[in-house]
């Protein structure tokens, strides 16, 4: 393939500086393709509308909700920050939608 | 493929990632990035600005959740600016001259399109100028479903980049927690171990808070609250004083006016303009019994979830129930509350309410937790 791209004019800096910018720019566009995929791939695979994104259960019922317990707290010994409480809500409605129910 | 409702373009929700190894960022540059928390009331509406990296506030605002659309024929110059949408205040001000909406009914959103032009307003509040980036905390009730979450999630596509949405109770705990105090011996930190009551307009939602995010066991959501008082009250004045004219919003007001818990407190004589002649009522016992029906709903989910608190807890727990939302301005809901538990045997109870701040927890709690959520917490709409 490298034989075929060589001009008559070619040296072989001038080839090798020409392969680098080939390969250069095939580099570009895969890795731009790549984040397309990632940004499209969540549409291709089947998810409900509602999917994705943490949602807590629904209380569908008004009255006072029975008590389903699928989901036992980690029993925080130590002071644990805002974005650990967030991860603790992303689980739970994880554990209860199911992960498929998310992106990634 | 995202599987859409019928009606309406699917939203696809991602969770933000990192930056590709090529470092091919498929959104456009802001010039910057506010964090927004935000309450988002069925009557009222709380947000808070602050630019990231920043402890400071920049927008503070509450704004009643209407929208006035301006009815055709409105003359030039009557509505300021000429504007055809108006917010808040200023639909309320003009409310002759304009069809108001509310985009939300019972803490969920009940007009989408309305909905979202009120939060591309308040977009316009917390960034005139437009090209920030915003990432939203927003709070939804506890018991609030999948339906209900897309539909916020629906209303913020496009006017939000980011968004988080965190139930209420554990959002208002956050906001009422002193940062400075958290560690001290003598202060009970509310995320720690407490019990939040929540009144709002349509729903009482109480809520066990105790080191961990809460659980579904952990809130209990009650369908009684700020709109079912007002009716009972407004049976209870047509009753009592037949064909008085009087409509539900100045029924409201009387509530909000002279509401109370407990005994009865006679008299209690109100001023009230029936047919354009001035009356004067007596609503001591009208005014009990509806409100007094209020405390009935909210104690057993209040026992309820005291005893799911381990032993170890329950004890500091009964000393760390705190009263939010509007339904704390009812005068001596705290005694009232504090005073059963103690007459059922429990130790040395302690109902605090939330104070004249109630307005900003939510949005404080969401604020703070903006400004805490990790990269990949956020959740970018795509639509």
């Amino acid at each position: 393939m490298i034989a075929a791209l060589r001009t008559p004019a070619d040296t072989e800096a001038s080839l090798a500086q020409r392969l680098e910018s080939i390969f250069a720019a095939e580099t570009e566009r895969v890795a731009t393709a790549v984040v397309i995929a990632e940004l499209l791939a969540p549409m291709l695979r089947p998810m409900s509308f509602s999917s994705a994104a943490p949602l807590s259960p629904a209380h569908a019922a008004t009255r006072i909700v029975a008590s389903n317990a699928p989901f036992t707290h980690p029993g925080r010994s130590g002071a644990a920050d805002i974005a650990d409480f967030i991860d603790e809500m992303i689980a739970q409605e994880n554990a209860i939608d199911g992960p498929h129910r998310r992106a990634s | 493929m995202t599987i859409a409702p019928p009606d309406r373009l699917p939203v696809t929700i991602a969770p933000n990632s990192a930056p590709s190894p090529t470092g091919i960022r498929p959104t456009p540059a802001k010039s910057k990035t506010i964090l927004v928390g935000f309450d988002l009331g069925t009557n009222k509406s709380c947000v808070l600005a602050g630019a990231a990296g920043n402890t400071d506030i920049a927008v503070s605002k509450v704004v009643p959740t209407v929208v006035g659309y301006v009815k055709d024929g409105i003359v030039d110059g009557i509505i300021a600016g000429n504007a055809q949408i108006l917010y808040g205040e200023d639909a309320l001000r003009n409310m002759l001259h304009v069809r108001l909406v509310a985009p939300l009914a019972a803490g969920v959103i009940a007009d989408q399109d309305t909905a979202r032009d009120f939060l591309r307003y308040l977009r316009t509040v917390v960034d005139p100028s437009g090209t920030a980036e915003i990432r939203a905390v927003i709070g939804v009730p506890a018991n609030a479903g999948p339906q209900a979450r897309d539909d916020i999630r629906h209303s913020a596509l496009g006017v939000f980049d980011r968004v988080l949405l965190i139930p209420e109770p554990f959002l208002a705990a956050l906001g009422y927690r002193e940062d400075a105090r958290v560690g001290q011996p003598n202060y009970l930190d509310p995320v720690v171990n407490s019990l939040f009551i929540d009144i709002g307009v349509g729903t009482s939602d109480v809520c066990l808070v105790q080191g961990y995010f809460p659980t579904r066991e952990d809130q209990i959501s009650i369908p009684f609250a700020g709109d079912a008082i007002d009716e009972l009250l407004h049976e209870e004045l047509n009753r009592v004083y037949p064909n008085n004219g009087l409509s539900r919003h100045k029924v409201r007001e009387l509530k909000e006016a002279h509401g109370y818990v407990g005994p009865s407190r006679k008299p209690l004589e109100v001023k009230v303009i029936m047919g354009g002649k001035a009356h004067t009522i007596e609503l001591g016992d009208t005014i009990a019994r509806a409100c007094n029906t209020l405390v009935e709903k909210i104690y057993p989910a209040l026992t309820t979830l005291i005893t799911r608190a381990s032993s170890d807890s329950v004890v500091s727990l009964l000393q760390n129930i705190i009263v939010t939302g509007g339904g704390s301005q009812l005068k001596g809901i705290d005694a009232v509350l504090q005073k059963k538990l103690a007459d059922d045997g429990y130790e040395n109870p302690k109902v605090k309410l939330a104070g004249v701040d109630y307005k900003r927890y939510v949005a404080v709690g969401a604020l703070k937790a903006a400004r805490s959520a990790r990269e990949n917490q956020w959740q970018v709409l795509l639509g």
